[in-house]
């Protein structure tokens, strides 16, 4: 884990691949259809009406469309491409991919050939292709393309297709190099409007005397550095990026070292009228007879499939809690803070706070894997942690929408943590604290609420 | 000042290129010449605003206004002009394809021009005859496939811009076809060339099945027309004569393979032939030329006759005569239309008909039709045979010919009913009676009918082609004699032949052509429109029908040769003339022929050889050796097949090798992963042996459960089935994971379905 955590910073490339086979890859386009029909009908006509000249037409046009089937064949032949991919990438900003396409010919040119990745058939990630008009025996191009990933997760690359329609776009053919990666895409990450620990409306703000101190004494300067896929756009350097010509963020410290542990529920547990009476967490009670037990299975059936609806609300209200998560996550790191993650998913996550750039990307890492299917409530979570050198430091809850598990959370955390504050979707302060990158995840979830 | 891009000169090329062909063959209507203006028109029109960086001239609303405005053309040419439906068609299409030269070019506009100007080269194809349809098609495979090419990377370019995400794809203009490299010209030439080849192998090639496969317009009238020349010789109507420069046929004449040059530097191919000069009557006006024998026709079907000739003297020895004069005739389909076979006279066979669709040969007394029940649309080829000279045999043939026809003496028809000034027109040629002597005498026939023919080719008659308009009930032969003087061919010719007939000379008015157009360069006769005829015959004993010409001299045009513009004229004709007859005309005997000569030129070095071994062997031998004599041509040309032959053999046989190799190996791969698939289905019988037998017990799956599923659920309600959720795990391990059973694990399942077939439900519910 820490050495695939080391390499995620860096571009991987993809070795050997399988390769499909190019007479296989050969097929017809629209246009050598409607093509092939004239020609037919030319020659039928010839047959017809016994015209030499359209005989001659009809074998020409036949040589053609032969060649048009011959030509794309020999031009992917022999050629290779290699991919150069970064690990990992942030959702909603485009991304470069890196073709190398090699040519192993000896002695003529390969035409027309178009570079992309291989569809996947889902929607988790958009690729652009690239085109080389020709490709010299012997040589080799680099493409740079565009892509974009606008969801969080793991994007499977199954390999890169290259194809040709040369001469006359009848038939084209095409090679898939296998080439398996996989793309890490974080969460997008936005800013935030302003420091949610100096709200007054947040009920666990710090004192305002309290606000000015630290706000004198806050973080300092540290220094430059370039700008990497992830950071704030808060603290770019605009002058000297401009002068240097590429994006420069300032680094800065603390004056004075904080803890801070982000809690995450994206997916809150659903709780049913039945449950006013119980607390969070503890079963429900039904009699041992029969038609108790028929109501107690109903429910409970009634309850997952409840559960399930939640798990699969639309994206924007899930996707924009995380996408909170992750900005505090990189704000709270940028200011020399150390920060922790706990997260109720379908494979709960708890990191010990930490800091430095390799936690960054592992915090990260995590929030971009999340998936929905929590077995346990958050407050089982919670409760269940214990840090080895105690709960120090701040918690940030941040939830899709609010309920009583919720609540016994933050009074809990209130209790053990120096502060906590949760940031919940769909209350109105969300909008007010949080602008979400490029618009994304916009307006309070509030007609979402009850499923 | 831009430069003019380099596809914009390629799409008017080929858009020019296209439309000559049309224009020639409509050049009769005079109209298709104006589509070729129009064309060169907008392409010049619209090159100078792409020059000048200017807007185009057509926006988008007037584009579409000049396309409906060319389809309401074409609905006119349908309804009211009633043209041919593919030329009105290329109209059409030419209009579009100018107006795309006025517009702002965009692929989608290249498209269509592109298809548009196949759809025109089709057009071409069907309705032209010239040789210049092979330098538009050497147009096309060149600069077309360089057209297409461009456009597919352009179209390629855009395709791939428009998939980067949030970048608005480029309009497709001009600059997308000029910053890209495009292949060399040699890439485009070996396409082409492939191409090329490809088509003359089909070309030579596909079977030829018979025209109308799918069906075929019937004829108006049946018969073949070689004379251009209406069927009624009306004389009191005629129009004025236009000199026709189109193409009717070309003709080869040799006397047993020496060249035949004509009599006086032209041919007479003599076509119908008109005994009587009668008035129409019964009411209607007019005066005419008739046959006298017009009932007298036989009709001979090739295919009762059983030969593939038509001997139409069948009383005559050619063997014994003084030589035959060979007529090859390439006759145009457009000049198929009126059903009469002209020939030197006298036709006594012919053969080597191209289309067997004329099968029958309808004979006259002295005349003769082939028959064709559906219209011929390409070139007709075939062989006429004459004798060189009128021999006593001929003679002799000629006339039991006739007997056996029923017509036994010949005779002089003077015109009935009497020309109203018949007695002035007796008058003029009573001197010339005079001065021959009894008539009844052959030399005297000759010297009168001589008189005749100076004294009509004599100044005080005119030659004219714009005959003077005559009243309803003038009579022209009168007109012409007694008043005018002036007149055309018929006039002439029948003013000699009544003068004749009036003196008590059997004389008949003949029509055909008179052909004095010949080409040295190709050895032909070059037969067109303006060479449409008429002369007379007059009946000499023991000489038969004995022609005179008396039209003057100074309207018999002599072609001028020895000039640089008849040389090159001759040599365009001696191209079209081997157009006409290896292309238009080709058929399967011609290709037949053709393979012959081929084969025999080749086996020349192993004429000795009779097995494929010794003929190989030899000619490989020859290549070294020089045993033959031969030019250094058919030497060079051997060498070149030659190496085609080897290059073919090779790049066969790696085909061949290429292609069974990857069966092979596609072969043993199928075979390995069945024989593998057909184990692994062996190996899976065992669970659907417990499937059965569970079902038998009363236990089925579930639709919506998994095997493993139903096996743990059968378990769990009876401990005697526990073993069922091995099968399961075994059997997905077999299916899904490609394993094969080992023979102790089979053996387990073995006895768990033996106890299984020992057990009911009873056994089953007790605990």
């Amino acid at each position: 884990m820490g050495s695939q955590m080391s390499a995620l910073a860096d571009k991987h490339e993809s070795g050997p691949s399988r390769r499909s086979s190019a007479l296989a890859g050969l097929r017809i386009t629209f246009s050598g259809l409607l093509c092939l029909a004239i020609v037919l009908l030319v020659g039928l006509a010839a047959l017809n009406i016994e015209a030499n000249l359209l005989f001659l037409l009809f074998g020409i046009s036949l040589g053609v469309v032969i060649l048009s089937a011959i030509c794309p064949v020999l031009m992917v032949r022999k050629v290779d491409v290699e991919r150069i991919a970064p690990m990992a990438v942030v959702a909603g900003r485009s991304f470069t991919l890196a073709y190398l396409v090699r040519s192993r010919r000896a002695w003529c040119r390969a035409w027309s050939l178009l570079v992309g990745e291989i569809p996947t058939g889902s929607q988790s990630a958009r690729f652009s292709s690239g085109f080389i008009t020709a490709l010299g025996a012997g040589d080799e191009r680099r493409l740079e393309l565009p892509a974009l990933c606008p969801n969080r997760g793991l994007v499977a690359l199954k390999g890169v297709r290259v194809s040709s329609r040369f001469p006359f776009g009848l038939f084209f053919c095409s090679v898939d190099f296998y080439l398996p990666g996989e793309l890490i895409v974080y969460p997008a990450v936005g800013r935030f409007r302003r420091d949610p620990w100096r709200d007054r409306r947040m009920p666990d703000s710090p004192a305002p005397h309290q606000l000015r101190r630290q706000s004198n004494d806050h973080e300092e300067f540290y220094g430059v550095r370039e700008y990497r896929p992830g950071d704030n756009l808060r603290w770019i350097h605009w002058r000297r990026s401009a002068r240097l010509g590429e994006l420069i963020v300032r680094e800065n410290t603390p004056a004075r070292t904080q803890q801070l542990t982000i809690v995450l529920d994206p997916w809150p547990e659903f709780e049913s009228p039945e449950d006013s009476s119980s607390g969070p967490g503890q079963p429900l009670s039904g009699s041992p007879s029969p038609p108790g037990r028929l109501l107690n299975r109903l429910s409970a059936s009634w309850r997952s499939r409840q559960q399930r609806s939640i798990n699969t609300w639309p994206d924007d209200a899930v996707e924009g809690t995380i996408s909170l998560a992750a900005t505090a996550v990189c704000d709270a790191l940028e200011r020399g803070h150390r920060v922790g993650l706990i997260a109720r998913a379908g494979a709960p996550v708890v990191i010990a706070p930490s800091g430095g750039r390799s936690h960054r990307q592992r915090l990260l890492h995590e929030l971009a894997l999340l998936k929905p299917g929590a077995a346990q409530s958050l407050d089982q979570l919670v409760s269940r942690i214990r840090w080895s050198g105690g709960w120090h430091g701040r918690c940030l809850i941040c939830a899709t929408h609010h309920n009583r598990t919720l609540e016994h959370v933050l009074r809990l955390l209130t209790v053990r943590a120096e502060s906590a504050i949760a940031i919940i979707g769909d209350s109105e302060n969300f909008e007010k604290l949080f602008e979400a990158p490029s618009g994304r995840f916009t307006g309070p979830v509030a007609a979402r609420r009850s499923p | 000042m831009s430069r003019i891009p380099v596809i914009f000169v390629e799409k008017a090329i080929l858009l020019i290129a296209a439309v000559v062909p049309l224009a020639q063959a409509e050049a009769q209507a005079g109209g298709a010449w104006w589509y070729l203006a129009g064309s060169i028109l907008a392409i010049v029109v619209g090159g100078w605003t792409l020059a000048r960086n200017r807007e185009p001239l057509l926006g988008p609303v007037l584009s579409r206004a000049v396309v409906l405005g060319a389809f309401g053309l074409l609905v006119y040419e349908f309804v009211w002009l009633r043209s041919i439906h593919v030329v009105a068609l290329s109209h059409f299409m030419i209009v579009v394809c100018a107006s795309k030269f006025l517009q702002r070019q965009t692929l989608r506009d290249d498209a269509l021009f592109a298809i548009l100007c196949l759809l025109l080269l089709v057009v071409a194809a069907i309705v032209s005859g010239n040789a210049i349809f092979m330098i538009v098609v050497l147009v096309y495979v060149t600069i077309g496939l360089d057209l297409l090419i461009r456009f597919n990377l352009s179209l390629e370019r855009t395709r791939a811009a428009q998939t980067l995400p949030a970048i608005q794809a480029a309009p497709a203009g001009i600059a997308a076809y000029e910053n890209s490299p495009v292949p060399s010209g040699s890439v485009v030439a070996t396409m082409a060339l492939c191409a090329l080849l490809f088509g003359v192998a089909v070309f030579t090639f596909c079977p030829r099945f018979g025209a109308g496969m799918f069906g075929r317009p019937e004829l108006r009238r049946s018969g073949l027309a070689v004379t251009g020349l209406s069927e009624d010789f009306l004389l009191d109507n005629i129009a004025p004569v236009t000199e026709s420069e189109r193409p009717v046929m070309r003709v080869q004449v040799d006397i047993d393979g020496t060249p035949y040059a004509g009599e006086d530097k032209a041919l007479y191919l003599r076509g119908r032939v008109y005994d009587v000069y009668a008035g129409k009557g019964l009411g209607r006006q007019g005066w005419e030329w008739q046959r006298f024998a017009r009932g007298r026709i036989r009709s001979y079907d090739r295919e009762e006759l059983g030969e593939d000739e038509f001997n139409l003297l069948p009383e005559y020895d050619r063997s014994a005569g003084e030589g035959m004069l060979n007529q090859h005739y390439t006759i145009e389909a457009g000049a198929l239309s009126d059903p009469v076979l002209c020939a030197l006279y006298p036709p006594v066979a012919v053969s080597s008909i191209s289309s067997e669709e004329l099968d029958v040969i309808d004979k006259g007394v002295d005349d003769q039709c082939l028959r064709a029940r559906h219209a011929i649309r390409r070139p007709l080829r075939l062989t006429i045979q004459s004798p060189a000279a009128m021999t006593p045999a001929v003679v002799e043939a000629l006339q039991a010919e006739r007997e056996r026809s029923g017509h036994r003496s010949i005779l002089a028809h003077p015109p009935e009913p009497p020309l109203p000034r018949e007695d002035e027109i007796r008058q003029r040629i009573a001197p010339f009676i005079e001065a021959a002597g009894p008539l009844d005498v052959p030399e005297n026939r000759i010297k009168f009918a001589r008189s005749l023919v100076e004294w009509l080719q004599s100044p005080r008659f005119a030659y004219t082609l714009t005959p003077p308009t005559l009243g309803p009930r003038t009579e022209p032969i009168c007109d012409f004699l007694l008043r005018h003087r002036s007149g055309s061919c018929q006039h002439f010719a029948s003013a000699m032949a009544v003068m004749c007939q009036l003196a008590g000379v059997p004389a008949r008015l003949v029509s055909g052509y008179r052909c004095d157009s010949y080409n040295e360069t190709g050895g032909f006769w070059s037969v067109r429109g303006k060479h449409a005829h008429a002369w007379v015959e007059v009946y000499i004993p023991g000489q038969d029908w004995v022609r005179f010409d008396p039209t003057p001299i100074s309207a018999n045009r002599q072609a001028v040769l020895g000039s640089w513009l008849s040389r090159l004229r001759n040599y365009g004709e001696y191209i079209q003339f081997t157009w006409g007859n290896f292309v238009l005309a080709y058929d399967a005997d011609l290709r037949q022929d053709l393979l012959s000569r081929f084969s025999e030129w080749l086996m020349r070095p192993a004429h000795n050889q009779s097995t494929v071994l010794g003929i190989v062997t030899a000619f490989v031998y020859e290549l070294f050796a020089w045993r033959v004599q031969m030019s250094w041509r058919d030497r060079l040309l051997y060498w070149i097949f030659a190496l085609l032959i080897v290059a073919l053999v090779v790049l066969i046989g790696y085909v061949v090798v290429v292609v069974t190799w990857r069966s092979v190996r596609w072969l043993r791969q199928l075979i390995l992963s069945r024989r593998a698939g057909w184990q692994r289905a062996g190996d899976a019988v065992f669970y659907y042996r417990l499937c059965r037998r569970l079902s038998a017990l009363g236990l089925r799956r579930r639709p919506d459960q998994t095997p493993a599923e139903f096996a743990a659920d059968v378990a769990a309600r009876h401990p005697a089935l526990r073993p069922a959720t091995e099968v399961v795990s075994a059997y997905y391990g077999v299916i899904y994971g490609n394993h094969s059973l080992s023979p102790d694990r089979r053996q387990a399942f073995e006895e768990f379905l033996h106890k299984l077939n020992g057990l009911d439900r009873a056994a089953l519910e007790t605990p």
